[in-house]
């Protein structure tokens, strides 16, 4: 039996982060919970309506089509992000003032604002101005992300690539950094091809920065919101209005307070709910592997 | 000190491979918006 003493008063040095988490995460949370079963029809008045609020916004098809277009979105963001980040990761110089320059360039998208990157993609894709709207055209491709549809949802990916692939690359650089010289020198000996080195050592010891890669690309491309707010505004038509553009119209447009909050937590558990199933899912086959 | 053939973190600088001409390629998509816009706010009215 454990016979070392122990001191409750060790609780009042926990007791501030309580008090901070509880001020900034529990109380908010709880206010759109208490927001989402009641109709607020003036300061102190308000009506209890159960899950009506729940009913209408699953039932409405705008949250259907922003719903399918954020799926298809956070899909093709890591279908592209991943593997490319792998593959700059790869391609970097380890050693000397290359390899220090590379890290400074791969860095600076992340070190700029979120609305002044959709600033730089308003001006730099369009079609009169622009140099890459421009060029696109010139190449007889007709492009124009204010009046297509389709070419204003690829400019929103194309963007999301720009801004965060660096965020992979630094990841998969530091994974790939950790690896110890003698894994490549007892490649050397087996004489192993570049594919092998890749396949089963490369990639394996990238597993957990890749885990964290993955999870912090899809819950961020999951909640986009200021990047195309800028650039398309969610438009032409609702082409680029995704999940938080849309609650942001319901809650500050509208304010549709009942219904925002209803939405607010649907959104929040989809999110804890893909991520859990990424999580396990990754962490289970780690496990596996491992055996 | 030189790594097994091909791995990738292949510290045999120096040598300018294909593979770096993904690199070039990807370091233009990077900061040409830079570039360009940097260009554009530094131009005088015309």
């Amino acid at each position: 039996m454990d016979k070392r003493p122990y001191d409750n008063k060790a609780w009042l040095l926990v007791l501030p982060v309580f008090l901070i988490v509880a001020i900034s995460a529990i109380i908010p949370l709880m206010t759109v919970v208490n927001y989402s079963v009641q109709d607020v029809l003036g300061p102190f008045q308000r009506v209890f309506v159960g899950t009506e609020w729940f009913e209408q916004v699953l039932n409405d098809g705008r949250l259907h089509g922003a719903f399918l277009r954020q799926m298809v979105f956070s899909g093709c963001v890591l279908l592209i992000q991943i593997p490319l980040g792998i593959a700059v990761a790869l391609t970097m110089p380890v050693k000397g003032w290359q390899s220090s320059l590379c890290l400074v360039l791969v860095a600076l998208p992340l070190l700029i604002p979120w609305n002044v990157v959709g600033t730089i993609w308003q001006l730099y894709a369009r079609p009169d101005i622009g140099l890459a709207g421009v060029a696109i055209n010139s190449l007889g491709i007709p492009y124009n992300y204010t009046s297509s549809a389709f070419d204003a949802w690829l400019t929103v990916l194309i963007m999301d690539v720009w801004h965060w692939t660096p965020l992979v690359i630094l990841l998969c650089y530091a994974g790939l950094r950790s690896i110890p010289e003698a894994f490549y020198q007892a490649a050397k000996i087996d004489g192993a091809s570049a594919w092998a080195v890749f396949r089963y050592i490369q990639l394996p010891k990238m597993r957990r920065v890749l885990t964290i890669a993955i999870l912090l690309r899809f819950m961020d491309s999951f909640m986009i919101y200021t990047e195309p707010f800028v650039l398309t505004g969610g438009g032409p038509g609702n082409a680029t209005t995704f999940l938080s553009q849309f609650l942001a119209q319901i809650a500050v447009g509208q304010f549709d307070l009942g219904p925002a909050a209803a939405f607010s937590l649907i959104y929040f558990l989809v999110i804890l709910l893909l991520s859990w199933i990424f999580y396990t899912y990754i962490t289970h086959t780690d496990r596996e592997d491992a055996r | 000190m030189s790594t097994a053939k091909g791995p990738a973190l292949n510290p045999s600088t120096g040598k300018f491979r294909k593979r770096h001409i993904g690199l070039i390629v990807y370091f233009v998509f990077l900061l040409l918006p830079i570039y360009w816009l940097i260009a554009m706010s530094v131009r005088p009215n015309q």
